[in-house]
């Protein structure tokens, strides 16, 4: 009989995509062999969502291998609401000075615990369901201040944009998709880059490149 | 927050003062004048106290030597009658010749819901009611409970309001605790009043008690008194639960979603 392919398995949804989470289990199934494979086969171990299977497996056993974190009793929305709530204050009132350093030539420097701040929240809130979209926006801030987008901030305008998103998060009792897109047009009206990739210019190529000479056979 | 739910408040209001000579007496003619206010006419008495009774309303109004009181399972009788009952306790002091009062006070029992569980909520007073936990290890290990009593003024009123967490059983053991409840209901075996306000009690909830009291007041404060002690025992609930929920606004205020 053929193992049935779990990747569609919900409780497989221990694979995140969510960059900022820490380790979850991962499934392992290992397949067992059947007499018709032999004594020398060792089986198969496989970490992933989808496997490709020999049909002739006697036996399945799955098991759970990973960092496991002990399960929290904390799990209502309400809750990670309120811890939401109380840390971005305390980033509010790290952002609020920002204004004073922001003719710093190290200005750099005062970002580092505002990113370390969020860095802590979304490790706090990962496993909150009800605050995917606080993630969200939290990560396309944080992500405007790194490769060197907190020069940006040395405009004021972008830094009320920025405290203008801080300030809803410190406030609000949950956070809707229509939340995301206002915050990212925000972001984006004062030119603040939340992919911290560079735009390359396709056009206009500099020709002055010198091209590597062919080495001989 | 507590007119949000009025039907979880255990409500308590008392005027003291010193018995008067002749007070057996007095004390009667008291009692007659306002039970004769009162639609309703079922009554009891103790060799000390009288107890005018509205179960339909769960309301007991006593009158002792020593002082007149009002109990109400719910805000609602008090917060629609307050302006009658008060006039009520001035026709019972005047009738009992009293002049000069020794205490005035409001006290609220209320069981708030806040969405989160006792263990939740037992978390989160660390860092806004009390120090962060990590603190008292060395005094308590891991804090498994809270109870936080804080005494104060608040508009000339003198304030003493415990928070604490409550599960199901301790939320149950408060209200049970209160004294008189069974003048509440009738007929006591069959009355399910008391039992259907325990029932409304969330089971995991905050449990917050105000008790808010002036000193030595004049006869003529009372009407006022009642009043801004009522909105006081509003403002304080919400500043609470905006607090342990880490909720930025005013007191008495709110903080909606920004557009």
């Amino acid at each position: 009989m053929a193992i049935p392919n779990r990747s569609q398995d919900p409780s497989s949804e221990a694979m995140r995509v969510d960059s900022d989470a820490i380790s979850r289990p991962q499934p392992i199934l290992k397949l067992v062999g059947a007499p018709e494979t032999g004594s020398g086969f060792a089986g198969v171990d496989s970490r992933g969502r989808s496997i490709a299977a020999p049909g002739i497996a006697s036996g399945i056993a799955v098991a759970h291998h990973g960092v496991l974190q002990s399960p929290s009793r904390h799990t209502s929305d309400a809750y990670f609401a309120t811890i939401r709530r109380g840390e971005v204050q305390k980033i509010q009132r790290q952002f609020s000075s920002l204004g004073e350093q922001a003719t710093r030539d190290d200005f750099a420097v005062c970002f580092h615990p505002i990113v370390n701040a969020i860095r802590k929240l979304l490790d706090r809130i990962a496993d909150a369901r009800s605050e995917g979209n606080t993630r969200e926006i939290l990560r396309r801030l944080r992500d405007t201040f790194l490769d060197g987008g907190w020069a940006r901030y040395r405009d004021a305008s972008a830094r009320r944009a920025a405290e203008e998103i801080i300030d809803f998060l410190a406030g609000a009792e949950g956070v809707t998709p229509q939340d995301v897109k206002w915050m990212s047009s925000l972001l984006r009206a004062k030119g603040l880059r939340s992919t911290g990739i560079p735009v390359f210019d396709l056009e206009g190529e500099d020709n002055d490149v010198e091209e590597e000479e062919e080495v001989s056979d | 927050m507590l007119k949000e739910h009025p039907d979880r408040v255990f409500v308590n209001f008392a005027v003291d003062f010193d018995a008067q000579i002749g007070y057996a007496r007095r004390l009667s003619e008291a009692v007659e004048a306002v039970h004769g206010r009162l639609p309703t006419k079922q009554w009891a008495c103790t060799t000390e106290r009288y107890y005018l009774r509205d179960i339909e309303k769960r309301f007991v109004l006593s009158l002792e030597f020593a002082r007149i009181g009002f109990t109400s399972l719910g805000l609602d009788t008090w917060t629609t009658r307050m302006t009658e009952f008060v006039s009520l306790f001035k026709l019972g002091l005047d009738t009992m010749g009293v002049e000069k009062l020794k205490r005035v006070g409001f006290k609220t029992q209320a069981f708030i819901a806040t969405g989160m569980s006792h263990s939740e909520m037992c978390d989160l007073m660390f860092g806004s009611f009390l120090v962060e936990a990590k603190e008292l290890e060395n005094v308590c290990g891991k804090p498994t409970d809270t109870l936080v009593q804080l005494h104060g003024t608040h508009k000339g009123m003198r304030t003493l309001t415990v928070i604490t967490p409550a599960n199901s059983e301790q939320s149950a053991q408060s209200f049970m605790a209160n004294p008189g409840l069974d003048l509440l209901v009738e007929p006591k075996l069959y009355d399910t009043g008391l039992r259907d306000f325990r029932d409304r009690i969330p089971k995991e909830c905050l449990l917050i008690e105000n008790d808010l009291f002036q000193l030595d007041p004049a006869p003529s404060d009372i009407q006022g008194f009642a009043r801004e002690s009522l909105e006081a025992s509003e403002d304080i609930a919400e500043a609470v639960i905006f607090k342990l929920k880490r909720i930025q606004g005013r007191r008495g205020g709110r903080n909606g979603n920004p557009k």
